[in-house]
């Protein structure tokens, strides 16, 4: 209550100065994560944000706002169980309600291939002390209902599902916004607007990089540009294993609530969940193709709705009310990359692809821990750069990254 | 009104460099230049045996990296007659037939990849991968309907 | 007496009526309840912008009662509003709205925990439009494609024009309009042109004319989908003009959301189309061209104007009879949810007027959503008012003919209203400007970041109502330019259901073999593997499976990828594409092989049999083949190598006959020799198997003697019928795949997909046997070097179960009560009487295990295959 009477400022507008401590490149939810733990816990606060749009113009803005952590390696379970219990304190941790809704996710299997993954990515989450459960079709319909368990009249029979109770949807935004406020207030630089066109070195080290208002020099930087990370590699002269995809998204108009769950399927490659704003939320998987091109297509919505109808009948009469696309920064394992580079003094935060919005908080206060101490933690020591290198990739494709 | 007859139609691929495919000899068959490299030989079913025999012959001198395959059982195909028969794929196709006759087009049709033979203004061929076949005289019926299709026995394919 | 149903009562309908003008006509004021504050709304727009009409007709939420043509029978109730939309608990929220200012829910909630959630659910369960419709018949639509030369989205004057000039130029011409034609002009001269216009272009013979039929979006090519009554349209024309209008400004003052405001062309639409006066006192107030049409209509229908505030420009033109206030500016409407009073502020002074309507037109904006979607480079221009509102007829027309032969106008830089002051910017949202100052004093300073932060323009206007206002109130404030640029234009720029979006989708595509109805005959459960329908059972099982162990039985697989390669570059095309060697395969020879991609990786296992010179016969796995394919092509063209390759899968049927007795059967069906010495394992060589040509190939996949009959597709039956038959007295039984998944689990094969990974090297799947480094080059060996050295983490290893129960597929392995594998594979085994399994393991304390646990199961890890591992059963 007092919250509402009082009167806040949120955002601020900072003036740029010529030099940081540590200069982070793009202001979505990695890069304002970072910066607030350098404050918080580490006490750096000598921090640029440079984003060269508004502030979560990026993925941040544009994901399906699913939080979970029914991952499928022990080094992933591990990093998102952490980011999961983080986001369920994130609202009062940065004073900003994140609106974390509980949902539970089904993850539906219809064939013989996902019917195994489900059991086993139940099995393993459960050694790995997070609760996700293999329901039959009997426990499937009694979660869920609205489906239609012969998949669109016979097509995909549902016969099985994961579930995973705590599993939830939140305000992407509100992370962006959240983040951004709290390390404003401990006195870090949000400066929105403000493109990086180079990053400067010398001997080998990072220096600072140069903008579109004049050249920053830095002590450490890092990237968390999302979508166009290439690019930000060709500045640094770095080499990193990603490509970027397309990943599109619609929503429907809003209607009173009418469905709790999130439901996933990876053999439709599907998955639809009620926001709380009444709108039903649909995404598929990355388009097939590389590109930057920020457009819808129409495939896209059509095929989607195809399959969307297939699992929920009632879908049928609703209304498509806006599409949107984002850039996904794809690994080759599915698997985030965070680290040091080749480039001394240039830290990279990238290959986000579709699970990048539920790892925020565990991805900010670990790069936070590597910018200011200079080491790795053992909690994203496993998703290093040059792990293909080496054959030591952290498979996640099996688990059809969508979301 | 739409007429829809299943026909049986020889389907030989020419595989071949491409200026020695130019000049492949059609021996009585419909042909269709499906790419640079290859080319198919299309006539009734019973033709099959002479129509691969003469397209070796002419490759063994012409390329002999070529090769021929008769591969009339992979492929279904059915005829469509009647003043609208380009409605077929008006519904169910992205393809867009050029207005000369005959025309070869190909392209995804009902979702899988077909070969379409425009002959006259009221005949059109049309050859899916054998595996589909079900799917997509279902799909014909279904999407034109409006159209009053009726669907006759099976015969060999008159080009 | 035709009739709609009203919420429980009969309304009479007239010719032309849409559902608001017969709602209207019959005393209805208020249409729906605004989303955040519950506040009354009423007729407005009338054009199918703004969201003050939406209701509930035929059971479909969120219809626009203004566009919708009243039906007989047809069933009407109004969205929102507990217990109903005329009284409505819920509209106290706007008494409570210092409690509820813009994002208050972000500053809130958060002490203690326990709080959020409960708040959540409340705000769900008020939030919201429509409910969701149940029970509505699914409809299953289909698609129609047109490639005219030139597509015209929108029937209006300029529309009409441009379709008309068209063809009559020859083009072939599409022409779709959203709503009836001329359905939202009041009348007159207008209406009438487009009548006209309307008739001549129905008699070209090239002109296809869609009504009712609403453009979607335009997409790259141009793809222009719309939505029509029967049909989704595809449109691929070579050019596109727009001719989608204008949209009447949406004024922004105190009280502009009372029932009773009314923008010009709605109250216009609403008395000369349906000759239904909006109120008996009226006030007017705009600035545009047309507020004197607008006068003239509504005085024509009943309406007394009691003032008209105009510009001097207008004020001498004004009708006779009606009090004009010259250089009048609208001010406030005063009243509580109904209008009662309009306050005027002229050189003369502040007065308040008393009136039951206000009409309000103080400028048109462009309906451009589709003009402004980002797809660059597109052939799309636009005609008539969409380019510069505020059109004479004449300059619309001439617009219209121009823009279709290559000649349009150029669209002008939109003027933005001026900034907000105070009143509603947004009625989906219920936004007011004060919202707006709020949320830009509390840091969102940027238009994209005050619309996510306000949620303005995101309800069901999508903007076309508040988009101006937002940019007017960003630009006002100064700041860089970006601050104030528009938000993006994104499709559907009319909502569209979901069944319509997917017309012709949604069929299931499955692929069958020559042995479909043969299946089915014989009572198979039928699935799906990948895309293909496959026998998993004809009813037990595990006879299947003894059938195969103990006798001999066939299964149909026909669906394993197969290829012809030939060429004179096809022996090196082989030796660098596999990294097994392929020269010193003589013809008859086969061999195992793996595909690996530039990584090392297993892209998928199966055959290569020489054919002299004839080239090679290649086998894939049934769900690699299609994969492949491309895979190979690509190869080849990188390589420039003088090889062909030919898709065999679907014109190769292929039937298995495996068993102790295989030879037997096949022995009363041939009569060519297949003893083991003139035919051993890994050989293939065409013989003649009841009449029909085949290509047998010495295979091991089940573990038994097995001999694989490829053979033409048309054959398939004859062949499948004639091993049943000769195997009648052998005690023959076909087996499907889950029989497979048996045996081939006994002899340990790797599925791939299913028990490999995407990183899944040779090596730790226990196949360097397929790999021979010496070779100088293949896909894969420069990776395979590098990571030699770097050891591998994970294994994949046979697992041997104790007792009678195996593990369930995707099980975990532990050991010493932690995690450190997983099951992928793992059946039964009747044959050797206990369970059986594949899977991954890694190293604990460098070392991989020797034994592991799955659901507390104990299991060894053995190496070879679990039955047979000698191979004796497969070289018989």
């Amino acid at each position: 209550m007092i919250g509402l009477l009082r009167k806040q400022v949120h955002l601020r507008t900072n003036d740029l100065k010529p030099h940081y401590d540590v200069v982070i490149i793009g202001g979505g939810g990695h890069g304002l994560a970072a910066a607030y733990y350098l404050a918080r816990v580490h006490g750096v606060r000598d921090v640029a944000v440079l984003e060269r749009s508004y502030i979560g113009a990026g993925g941040t803005g544009r994901n399906t706002t699913i939080v979970r952590s029914n991952y499928k390696t022990p080094e992933t379970i591990a990093f998102y169980k952490k980011s999961h219990q983080m986001f369920l304190e994130l609202g009062q941790e940065l004073d900003y309600n994140m609106l974390v809704t509980p949902r539970g996710l089904l993850w539906l299997a219809h064939s013989d291939n996902q019917l195994r993954l489900q059991r086993e990515r139940a099995a393993l989450n459960q050694a790995f002390d997070v609760e996700t459960v293999f329901l039959d079709a009997a426990g499937v319909r009694e979660v869920c209902p609205q489906l239609d368990m012969t998949g669109g009249g016979g097509k995909h029979p549902i016969l099985g599902a994961a579930w995973h109770p705590k599993g939830c949807i939140t305000r992407h935004d509100a992370v962006v916004w959240g983040y951004a406020a709290a390390s404003q207030r401990l006195g870090v630089h949000v400066h929105q607007g403000i493109e990086v066109t180079g990053i400067s070195t010398e001997g080998g080290r990072c220096v600072g990089v140069t903008t579109t208002a004049g050249p920053i020099a830095a002590g450490v930087v890092m990237s968390a540009v999302g979508g166009y990370v290439s690019n930000v590699a060709r500045m640094a002269k770095i080499r990193l294993p990603i490509i970027t995809h397309p990943l599109q998204a619609y929503v429907t108009e809003s209607y009173k609530p009418a469905f709790d769950r999130v439901v996933a399927s990876a053999d439709l490659h599907i998955y639809i969940s009620q926001s709380a704003r009444g709108e039903f939320l649909i995404g598929a998987e990355i388009d097939p193709y590389t590109s930057y091109a920020n457009a819808s297509t129409w495939p896209f919505i059509a095929s989607a709705s195809a399959r969307a109808i297939d699992l929920l009948p009632f879908l049928a009469k609703l209304r498509i009310l806006r599409a949107w696309t984002g850039a996904c920064d794809m690994s080759p394992d599915y698997s985030p990359v965070m680290g040091t580079t080749e480039l001394k003094n240039f830290y990279v935060s990238t290959g986000w692809g579709t699970w990048g919005f539920k790892a925020i908080p565990a991805s900010g206060l670990s790069m936070a821990e590597l910018l200011a101490t200079g080491k790795v933690p053992a909690l994203i020591a496993p998703f290093r750069a040059d792990r293909f290198r080496d054959d030591r990739a952290i498979s996640e494709r099996a688990s059809a990254g969508t979301h | 009104m739409l007429e829809l007859a299943p026909v049986r139609a020889a389907v030989v691929r020419c595989f071949g460099d491409p200026r020695v495919l130019d000049g492949l000899p059609a021996a009585g068959a419909a042909t269709a230049r499906v790419a640079r490299d290859e080319a198919w030989l299309v006539s009734p079913s019973a033709a099959r045996d002479a129509l691969t025999q003469a397209a070796k012959s002419y490759l063994a001198g012409a390329d002999p990296d070529g090769i021929v395959v008769d591969q009339t059982d992979g492929w279904s195909a059915w005829t469509i007659t009647g003043p609208q028969a380009a409605m077929v794929l008006a519904r169910l196709s992205t393809i867009e037939l050029p207005s000369q006759r005959p025309a070869f087009v190909q392209g995804a049709v009902a979702e899988v990849p077909a070969k379409a033979l425009a002959q006259a203004a009221d005949r059109l061929h049309l050859i899916v991968p054998a595996q589909y076949a079900h799917h997509v005289s279902r799909r014909i019926t279904q999407a034109c309907a409006d159209l009053d299709v009726k669907v006759l026995e099976s015969r060999e394919i008159a080009l | 007496m035709s009739s709609i149903e009203f919420e429980g009562r009969a309304v009479e309908l007239k010719p032309g009526d849409s559902v608001a003008s017969a709602l209207f006509r019959a005393g209805v004021r208020i249409f729906s309840r605004s989303f955040k504050f519950h506040r009354p709304r009423g007729l407005y727009c009338l054009t199918g912008d703004c969201p003050n009409c939406l209701v509930t007709v035929d059971g479909e939420p969120a219809m626009r009662a203004c566009c919708t043509p009243a039906q007989p029978g047809q069933r009407v109730r109004r969205d929102m509003g507990w217990p109903s939309a005329s009284f409505d608990v819920f509209s106290v929220f706007w008494l409570l709205r210092w409690l509820l200012p813009v994002g208050f829910y972000y500053k809130t909630f958060l002490h203690p925990r326990s709080l959020w959630p409960v708040m959540d659910k409340l705000i769900r369960r008020v939030a919201g439009l429509g409910e969701v419709p149940r029970d509505l018949p699914h409809v299953h639509r289909e698609t129609w494609h047109h490639h005219p030369d030139l597509l015209v989205i929108g029937g209006g004057v300029a529309g009409l024009s441009a379709a008309l000039a068209a063809a009559k130029a020859g083009q072939s011409v599409v022409l779709a309009e959203e709503h009836g034609f001329g359905e939202k002009l009041a009348g007159g001269e207008t209406k009438n042109r487009v009548q006209s216009l309307l008739a001549e272009l129905r008699a070209q013979p090239k002109a296809t004319v869609l009504e009712r039929a609403a453009a979607v979006g335009i997409f790259e090519g141009p793809l222009v989908p719309i939505d029509g009554p029967d049909f989704l349209h595809y449109a691929h024309p070579a050019r596109v003009v727009v001719a989608t209008g204008a949209v009447e400004r949406h004024a922004v003052f105190p009280g502009n959301d009372l029932i009773g405001v009314w923008l010009g062309r709605g109250a216009a639409r609403l008395a000369g189309a349906h000759g239904i006066a909006p109120g008996a006192r009226v006030v007017f107030a705009g600035d545009t061209a047309e507020s004197l049409e607008h006068l003239t209509v509504l005085r024509a229908n009943g309406a007394q104007v009691v003032l008209a505030a105009l510009p001097a420009s207008l004020a001498s033109r004004a009708p006779t009879g009606v009090r004009v206030v010259v250089g009048g500016k609208l001010v406030a409407a005063r009243g509580r949810s109904r209008v009662r009073a309009a306050v005027v502020e002229s050189p003369a002074g502040r007065e308040a007027i008393s009136c039951d309507a206000l009409v309000v037109s103080v400028g048109l904006d462009p309906r451009d959503g589709l003009l402004r979607q980002p797809v660059p480079g597109l052939a799309v221009v636009g005609a008539g008012e969409v380019v510069r509102p505020g059109m004479t007829v004449a300059e619309a027309e001439d617009s219209g003919r121009r823009a279709a032969v290559g000649r349009a106008d150029v669209t002008g830089d939109r003027d933005l209203p001026g900034a907000p002051q105070a009143g509603f910017v947004c009625l989906c949202e219920d936004i007011s400007a004060g919202d707006l100052e709020q949320a830009w004093a509390e840091g969102y300073r940027s238009t994209e970041i005050l619309k996510r932060y306000s949620t303005v323009t995101m309800g069901p206007c999508q903007g076309a109502m508040c988009h101006a206002h937002l940019r007017a109130f960003a630009k006002a404030k100064g700041g860089p330019t970006w601050t104030s640029g528009p938000t993006t234009a994104r499709p559907p720029i009319r909502p569209i259901r979901l069944e319509d979006a997917a017309a012709g989708l949604g069929h299931l595509i499955d692929m069958r073999t020559a042995l479909h109805e043969r299946h089915l005959a014989a009572g198979a459960a039928m699935e799906l593997a990948g895309p293909w329908s496959r026998p998993q059972t004809y009813g037990d099982t595990l006879a299947e499976y003894w059938a195969v162990r103990r006798g001999v039985s066939i299964m149909d697989v026909s669906t394993l990828g197969k290829f012809l390669l030939a060429g004179r570059d096809a022996t090196e095309f082989l030796e660098r594409l596999y990294p097994c060697h392929v020269r010193d395969l003589t013809e008859g020879r086969l061999r195992y092989a793996i595909a690996l991609n530039e990584g090392g990786y297993v892209l998928d296992d199966g055959l290569i049999g020489s054919l002299g010179t004839a080239g090679y016969y290649l086998t894939f796995t049934s769900s690699g083949a299609e994969g492949i394919e491309s895979w190979l092509r690509d190869w080849i063209e990188t390589w420039k190598l003088r090889v062909h390759v030919v898709n065999q899968t679907v014109p190769q049927g292929a039937i298995n006959v495996a068993g102790p007795r295989a030879r037997d059967l096949l022995q009363r069906l041939t009569r060519d020799a297949i003893d083991n010495q003139t035919f051993p394992y890994s050989r293939h060589k065409e013989i003649t198997v009841a009449g029909i040509t085949c290509r047998a190939l010495r295979v091991g996949f089940v573990g038994e003697l097995s001999i694989e009959l490829h053979h033409s597709r048309s054959d398939s039956v004859k062949l499948w019928d004639a091993l049943l038959e000769a195997g009648r007295e052998l005690d023959i039984k076909p087996h499907g795949m889950d029989a497979l998944r048996m045996l081939r689990l006994e002899k340990g094969h790797i599925l791939i997909g299913q028990d490999t990974d995407f990183d899944s090297t040779p090596a730790k799947l226990g196949l360097e046997f397929a790999v021979k480094m010496d070779k100088p080059y293949f896909i894969g060996k420069p990776a395979l070097q590098r990571i030699a050295s770097t050891g591998m983490e994970q294994k994949f290893v046979a697992v041997a179960f104790e007792g009678p129960k195996a593990p369930f597929e995707g099980a975990a392995l532990m050991l010493d009560g932690s995690h450190i594998g997983n099951l992928t594979s793992a059946r039964f085994s009747p044959v050797l009487g206990h369970g059986i399994g594949l899977g991954w393991v890694r190293r604990r304390n460098g070392q991989f295990p020797t034994a592991v646990e799955a659901v507390g199961v104990p299991g060894k890890i053995i190496h070879g295959p679990f039955y047979d591992p000698k191979g004796d059963k497969l070289r018989a």
